[in-house]
């Protein structure tokens, strides 16, 4: 019960950082640090013995969720919960990889990636329905922007984890 | 890796959103987007009481909405004494005032990423209405697309989904300059046999019955004449989107 309020808080407040802070008037994407920490709590739990194999039932509706729930604030349902579904899928695949040193550098290149990933879907679906005259340079500043303001606030969140 | 249930589940749900998608984009499906911003306006309404306590605050906004007027005002007239000396006296024109509701300023940039548009703390308390005309001191800056309250969203003048109708002032050609998803705008249907500029300027005509005519609204930047039955021509907006930080709502052209 516990998890789930902390998982609505962190949920409210990530959006509506989200919402409110954009620099140079870009928007970040705060919204994938949700998916990364839920990636991060769930696939290496601090008592290792609970879950030795993590089922993918509960990240599969997570990741639409989160999406789900950006695609509201944006007015149209679907680009959203197409990125993060993908973008999760791909993180906890990542996660399940035992070959890799979960070291802080790791971890930001991972989130950067990720992000950028997460942006670069949203926005094809976004311009490919909305037929956008959107530049590639600026897709690229604006995912290299979000990817590099993402990592400080995962690293934060996800302290010392896994 | 991941199991195959995972997989096809994925799968499953990436076309059903294609399928949303679509059917929204048809507007077969009308989702309604859900605006945080209401959350907030208690907090705003406190600042703005706070900050309206200063008396100097009151007189600076009437000082401003008179000089914002006398501008208009005087747009209006160069417009009309320019109309009239090209038309050696022989054509009567109407007369063309521009009234400004009310004086905001910008709070935030919207919610929608791949939108231009602003929030300004004023709404349907103040007087505006859904489609006003908003502009600054530069020139035409957007439209109120959606009300609140105490608050009010603006489409910005370089969205895609914005258009008005205007006119190059040297050459009184009419044409209809939308967004460009940029920090630009295009001007569109102006025939190929037109002569157009790099550096004319553009402003409203009025024929769309929503913006007041004689507003600045940018420059041309460039022209191409080999795209199209049209002529494909680039406008710089006067108005910067960044730079935008108060506005002043008009009413719109026959309110």
């Amino acid at each position: 019960m516990t998890n789930i309020l902390k998982w609505l808080i962190l949920i409210f407040i990530t959006f509506l950082a989200e919402h409110f802070i954009t620099i140079d008037g870009i928007h970040l994407n705060f919204s994938f640090i949700l998916v990364y920490l839920f990636v991060i709590d769930y696939m290496f739990p601090e008592e290792e013995q609970k879950k030795v194999y993590p089922s993918e039932v509960l990240p599969i509706l997570f990741f639409p969720a989160i999406g789900f729930i950006e695609d509201l604030f944006q007015g149209i349902i679907g680009p959203a919960i197409i990125s993060k579904t993908i973008s999760g899928i791909g993180l906890m695949i990542l996660a399940k990889q035992i070959f890799f040193n979960w070291t802080e550098i790791f971890k930001s290149l991972v989130i950067f990636c990720f992000t950028i990933i997460d942006e670069g879907l949203h926005t094809f679906i976004i311009s490919y329905f909305l037929n956008i005259d959107t530049t590639p340079l600026k897709i690229f500043k604006t995912s290299v922007l979000q990817g590099l303001m993402n990592i400080p606030a995962a690293l934060l969140l996800s302290w010392r984890k896994p | 890796m991941i199991k195959r249930t995972t997989v096809f589940i994925v799968i499953v749900i990436c076309l059903i959103s294609f399928f949303l998608i679509s059917y929204q984009f048809k507007g077969h499906l009308i989702i309604p987007k859900i605006h945080l911003y209401n959350l907030i306006s208690p907090w705003h309404s406190m600042q703005k009481f706070f900050n309206d306590i200063f008396y100097i605050r009151e007189e600076n906004i009437k000082l401003k909405e008179k000089l914002y007027n006398l501008i208009l005002q005087n747009q209006s007239q160069n417009s009309l004494i320019e109309e009239n000396q090209r038309l050696k006296n022989l054509l009567e024109l109407k007369k063309n005032r521009v009234d400004v509701v009310t004086i905001a300023e910008v709070v935030a940039r919207g919610s929608n990423k791949f939108l231009n548009t602003v929030w300004i703390n004023k709404g349907t308390n103040d007087g505006i209405k859904e489609n006003m005309p908003v502009i600054t001191f530069n020139g035409l800056t957007g439209k109120v697309v959606y009300t609140t309250g105490n608050y009010s969203e603006v489409l910005l003048i370089t969205d895609p989904n914005f258009s008005v109708a205007v006119r190059i002032e040297r050459t009184r050609v009419e044409g209809v300059m939308t967004g460009a998803g940029t920090n630009k705008a295009n001007l569109k249907y102006i025939p190929h046999d037109e002569e157009v500029l790099v550096g004319d300027r553009i402003v409203t005509s009025g024929l769309d019955n929503l913006f007041p005519e004689g507003i600045n609204v940018g420059v041309v930047k460039k022209i191409d004449k080999k795209k199209g039955v049209f002529q494909y021509i680039e406008v710089i907006p006067y108005q910067s989107d960044i730079k935008v930080e108060e506005v002043a709502v008009i009413k719109k052209y026959h309110d």
